[in-house]
């Protein structure tokens, strides 16, 4: 909905304008940039000598000097400020329509406005987003677990708020953190249930960071530290990103390196982009008798590609340490341990299951097969814009995503995704529609494709699946728009399991 | 701006109004539907329609019909729907039968299964079939010069209907990995026991409670642990209390697979038919012309007692039934599940994991190996489910020709039915609801609904029901041949005090190989439930002329007249022996087991510790107190004791009728 009031600066030029005159009245010299002063009023010749007058006059010519001193200087300010109010209206009026996100949370992008700074005068932004969200979740419940075969038929709800520091456009340090609801035990899951008699909702620290860019162009190079964002290129077109490999609720923890080596607007706006980054997933204490210890670490590298209508990225993954956590406690003759086996630390219950799950003994605590799972993860992305006005100049999309381990086992390895989408309508007053997006997903991933701890929460809950999702998500306003996914697939174990999700999202952002 | 202004408008309208007919709509809908469920106190009855509980529900009497039995001929003799499944059976449960269909239970039953298919680490069988191998066994026997008396016919192929073979007795210092256990399919359950307490601890920590005698790759197999490294039984066994300082000794018995011959039938029957055999404080007396009369000293009743066994099927699987339930299956009859057993088969004999059983079984002799390279879950919740609907549709063979010639004019007619008469079956009743009859005679009257005698004389079908009726079978596939059916189970699934030799005795002292301790505090809770270590249930007698040895639940008493299934480096293996009692030949005269008339002779005569010197109570030896293990009041003798003082009382050819008798089942 658009705004019907004229813009800040222009409400209070005119005002200055009306007070300034006043406010110079009775100075005797001009400035250059202050309107001249109207003529003294005629006066008798005075005596030779100073008079008595005279140096009365002078010296209240001398005060008023001082005065337009003063007041140039306020005013030089107050035009200061005010082209400063101008150039970030007109940013604003000028920006693009910040995209849908159905699945994502707002990425920390260049804030229009700031309503506030920071001790140290950074400029601040504040962002919330709530969505009420009504899930039926119903499988096949394999060994019957006297659930009616339904996981959930009930309301959850996602909380966030977040608060971003520093001018995304042109400082060269940034940050932010969010806060959000869950997302403990499962990283992955940010919804809570409602209810709990009211009870107020746990939130945890969502992210954190700080971004350094050092170079005068602050997209050139950018050194992410902290827990963030996902910095991976997993699509642009349209709401969706890919979550073969990440759910869009993971927020990576450790360092990202992301270097624009080529920028060429005129040769179809190819974009060249790499990604480098370091992860710490999970960190035990080295110990003595508590099985592997350590950090899993996760090396990522992601080469990207960006054209005017296609885009495509080539990641590579090494997960190492991947056992960290596994204890199977051996007992021998007159030495009996009491320790209990652990299973490893990403195979856990409360995580996203579909990993091989190989039993280690004596007391078979769980594990993978390799201690490790290097993937390469090549994505491409292909967007058509199609000329119509009335459905605001709409957006075909097909991604697709593949992902092949090279650490797993023979048919365990391999996963591929394709999604087709479409983007149309917009908040132009050609267009008939608000923003509409509209998108069908079918995804076949073996159990070691990738980690299932971090993968998608939704369609297939992890990895050892297939099947499609079909969304749709409409911009009622701007900071107002419901949603519906529904996912059909067969997953975990061994592909056994047929579930069927529906989701009936309303998301308010702020 | 005044056009986005409208468009805007209008869009907010509308879906203002859409969404508040959504609301409303939603609203009533969630209050009308999702707002309450359960009840305060769970009966459970929603339960018994549970496929994982495979509880009977209760059946209606006004459509009870014969059972279809299998022509006995062709009964057992293949891997195939025409040897196993009900007559006429549809193409659905014929599937189940299909061996030469990869994805068919009965293929999967009959395959030796890979280490890249998920045996192991550690196992016994590499399929099911390895342990119901006694058909073959049988056949090599047979070949070799055993007999068999008609109308007696054994099975000579391997098929779900087979039993764990035997050729000698277990000696679990000789079982390596090279060459596993020759004498037998049986599998050891070994563990702690506490006389005082009746705890069992497992020691896992050395392997137990399941020993497992074949290993993947470089993995060790489970050897039995020496009583030396146990942590409980250190400072070694005092020889007066035969305990440690602990208060534990240490447990081990053998378990077979049983012949898998009408599960779905014993299933099918309504707990409430088991709980109505129940005598626990033996105050029932039942008739019988035969001497001697029970002691009413020493039984209050017939001697025969009988209690119901119960057990929870989650302590066995995940997704098991949480609730205690009256068992049936298994070897002291806890289990109330057939599914529990296919799990139990699966995961703990294979090494094959499934949803049902994740994990797998312990693994302690292998430290810092890893030998199973394939992932958990090994198998599919379907391939196990398939294998219980299968192992549900075998079905009963009918009974020999001999059974139900009337009148009784061939001798072999003559014989089987007179041991029928002896074992307490009233023929009449009995015929008249099995097939191609549709008339029940004496219908209603409790004796003849169970085909049981109003003179029991032996007494043998006291706890051998020749009939239980079934009530509404929990089959999804199947269930129209099992319900509502005279089921002739020959089995009350009901647990019994077995003959038992104290700790300590003398076992050598009783001459044979045979043991005739038939105890065992090997009692894991999840498989014991509320029985004690000797009290096993009855074994349903279906079939046993076509199964044939060996018998008994560790099937101690073998046929084996080739001398095979030695260890390596060992003497052939000689037939099985222990002492028989009849009023002709003798007491307890010892004699090896060359026949297959033999063998279920020798199971009968099991059934009691043996008769005293001369089948006589006044040549016991006196003053052993409560070490005593032969007169006729001594506590270490079985609910059987009557029924056996009568038996030996018999003509060594009117034992045998009763032989020929069950060999016509």
């Amino acid at each position: 909905m658009r705004s019907h009031h004229r813009p800040l600066h222009r409400r209070i030029l005119p005002l200055g304008a009306l007070l300034l005159p006043g406010l110079l009245a009775g100075a005797r010299t001009a400035h250059a940039q202050v309107p001249p002063p109207p003529p003294p009023p005629e006066v008798p010749a005075p005596p030779a000598g100073p008079t008595e007058a005279e140096k009365q006059a002078e010296k209240r010519a001398a005060e008023m000097e001082q005065k337009l001193r003063v007041l140039e200087q306020s005013s030089e300010e107050m035009r200061r400020q005010l082209e400063v109010l101008r150039q970030q209206q007109e940013a604003a009026a000028h920006a693009p329509a910040p995209p849908v996100p159905v699945h994502e949370h707002p990425k920390p992008e260049a804030p229009s406005s700031y309503v506030a700074t920071s001790v140290l005068g950074v400029p601040v932004r504040f962002t919330g987003a709530m969505t009420l969200r009504y899930d039926y979740w119903h499988n096949s419940d394999l060994t019957d677990q006297l659930t009616k075969n339904t996981i959930n038929n009930n309301f959850l709800q996602r909380i966030r708020f977040g608060i971003e520091f520093g001018d995304l456009k042109t400082a060269m340090v940034v940050g932010g953190v969010r806060f959000s609801t869950n997302e403990n035990p499962n990283p992955t899951i940010p919804f809570v249930f409602l209810g709990d008699s009211f009870r107020s909702a746990a939130f945890g620290l969502d992210q954190a960071w700080i971004a350094i860019r050092p170079l005068e162009d602050r997209s050139r190079i950018q050194l992410t530290l902290g827990r963030m964002p996902n910095p991976t290129w997993r699509g642009t077109a349209g709401t969706n990103r890919t979550e073969m490999i990440w759910d869009d609720d993971v927020n990576p923890a450790g360092l990202a390196l992301k270097v624009k080596i080529l920028d060429i607007p005129t040769a179809l706006d190819l974009k060249l982009e790499n990604l480098v980054a370091y992860y710490q997933v999970n960190a035990l204490q080295d110990q003595r008798f508590v099985g592997l210890t350590g950090t899993t670490n996760l090396f990522e590298e992601q080469l990207k590609l960006a054209t005017k209508y296609a885009t495509g990225a080539v990641a590579f993954y090494d997960w190492e340490n991947l056992n960290n956590g596994l204890s199977s406690p051996g007992i021998g003759v007159g030495a009996v341990s009491v320790q209990t086996p652990t299973d490893a630390l990403l195979l856990r219950p409360g995580l996203n299951a579909g990993n091989s799950r190989f039993a280690y003994g004596p007391q078979n605590a769980i594990g993978f097969a390799k201690d490790h799972f290097r993937v390469l993860n090549p994505t491409l992305q292909v967007h058509v814009p199609l000329a119509s006005e009335a459905l605001g100049n709409p957006d075909v999309y097909v991604t697709g995503d593949y992902a092949y381990n090279f650490s797993a086992r023979k048919n365990h390895r391999g996963g591929a995704g394709v999604t087709l989408g479409t983007r149309m309508g917009d908040y132009e007053p050609a267009s008939k529609l608000n923003p509409l997006n509209v998108w069908g997903t079918y995804r076949y991933v073996h159990s070691d494709t990738t980690v299932a701890a971090l993968a998608d929460s939704d369609l297939g809950v992890g990895t050892d699946f297939h099947g499609f999702e079909f969304g749709a998500a409409y911009r009622v306003t701007k900071h107002l728009w419901p949603s519906i996914s529904y996912f059909d697939y067969d997953g975990f174990p061994l592909m056994s399991n047929h579930v069927q999700r529906l989701f009936l999202d309303v998301t308010g952002e702020f | 701006m005044s056009e986005n202004h409208t468009k805007s408008s209008f869009s907010l309208l509308r879906a203002a109004r859409y969404g508040l007919v959504a609301c409303v709509i939603g609203t009533l809908g969630f209050a009308a539907t999702s707002c309450k469920e359960g009840v305060i106190t769970e009966t459970f009855d929603d339960e018994a329609t549970r496929d994982f509980s495979g509880i009977a529900l209760p059946g209606d009497p006004s459509k009870l019909q014969p059972v279809e039995l299998h022509p006995r001929d062709t009964w057992g003799v293949a891997l195939s729907a025409d040897a196993l499944a009900y007559p006429g059976s549809p193409a659905q449960e014929q599937r189940l039968f299909n061996f030469e269909d990869p994805e068919s239970p009965l293929h999967f039953f009959a395959t030796p299964h890979t280490d890249e298919e998920g045996v192991g680490p550690l196992f016994n069988q590499r399929m099911c079939l390895g342990c119901h191998n006694n058909s073959e066994e049988n056949r090599d026997n047979l070949a070799a010069g055993a007999t068999v008396s008609a109308p007696g016919k054994i099975n000579t192929v391997n098929t779900p209907v087979s039993r764990g073979g035997r050729k000698g007795n277990t000696d679990h210092s000789k079982i390596t990995k090279e060459f596993a256990n020759p004498p037998t399919v049986a599998f050891t359950l070994y563990g702690d026991y506490s006389p005082s307490s009746g705890q069992f601890i497992p020691i896992s920590e050395l392997g137990g409670p399941l020993q497992h005698i074949q290993a993947v790759g470089e993995c060790k197999i489970n050897d039995y642990p020496p009583l030396s490294i146990d942590p409980f039984l250190q400072g070694g066994i005092d020889p007066v209390t035969n305990t440690s300082t602990l208060g534990l000794r240490r447990a081990k018995g053998e378990r077979t697979a049983p012949p898998y011959v009408a599960r779905g039938l014993m299933e099918a029957i309504h707990y409430t038919d088991l709980l109505a055999n129940e005598d626990p404080d033996d105050h029932v007396k039942t008739n019988s012309t035969l001497l001697p009369a029970p002691d009413p000293a020493i039984c209050p009743g017939d001697c025969i007692s009988g209690r119901h066994n119960e057990g929870r099927a989650s302590d066995s699987f995940v997704g098991g039934d949480p609730v205690i339930r009256v068992g049936r299956f298994g070897v002291r009859g806890t289990g109330p599940t057939m599914l529990q057993f296919d799990i139990g088969g699966t995961q703990g004999e294979i090494g094959l994991t499934s949803p049902f059983a994740p994990v797998e079984q312990p693994n302690v002799d292998s430290p810092g190996l890893f030998c199973d390279r394939v992932a958990d879950p090994e198998i599919s919740a379907d391939t196990v489910l398939h294998l219980r609907d299968m192992i549900r549709n075998i079905s009963p063979p009918r009974h020999a020709d001999a059974f139900y010639e009337t009148p009784a004019v061939s001798q072999d007619a003559i014989d089987v039915q007179a041991g029928a008469r002896l074992f307490g079956v009233d023929l009449e009743a009995f015929r008249s609801r099995m097939p191609p009859s549709t008339t029940p005679v004496k219908l209603g009257d409790p004796d003849a609904d169970h085909g049981i005698a109003a003179d029991r004389q032996l007494g043998c079908a006291s706890c051998h029901i020749p009939i239980l009726k079934t009530g509404q079978s929990p089959a999804k596939i199947g269930g129209e041949h099992l319900s509502n059916r005279w089921a002739p189970v020959f089995w009350d699934g009901l647990i019994h005090k077995n003959p038992e030799l104290p700790a300590g005795s003398r076992p050598d002292l009783i001459p044979g190989n045979l043991s005739r301790d038939l105890s065992d505090y090997a009692i894991p809770p999840q498989v014991t439930g509320i029985a004690s270590g000797n009290e096993f249930r009855t074994p349903p007698l279906m079939g046993l002329g076509r199964v044939g040895p060996p018998f008994f639940h560790d099937a101690r008493v073998y046929l084996n007249v080739i001398g095979n299934g030695s260890y390596l480096g060992d003497p052939p293996q000689p037939p099985s022996t222990t002492v028989f009692t009849s009023a002709d030949t003798g007491a307890n005269v010892l004699m090896e087991i060359r026949s297959v008339d033999m063998a279920v002779l020798a199971a009968i005569e099991l059934h009691d510790l043996p008769a005293p010197p001369g089948n006589d109570y006044k040549n016991c030896p006196t003053g052993r107190g409560a070490a005593d293990i032969c007169g006729r009041a001594s506590p270490w003798r079985g609910e059987a004791r009557n029924t056996m003082e009568k038996f030996r009382a018999l003509t060594r050819a009117q034992q045998m009728q009763v032989v020929k008798f069950l060999l016509s089942l």
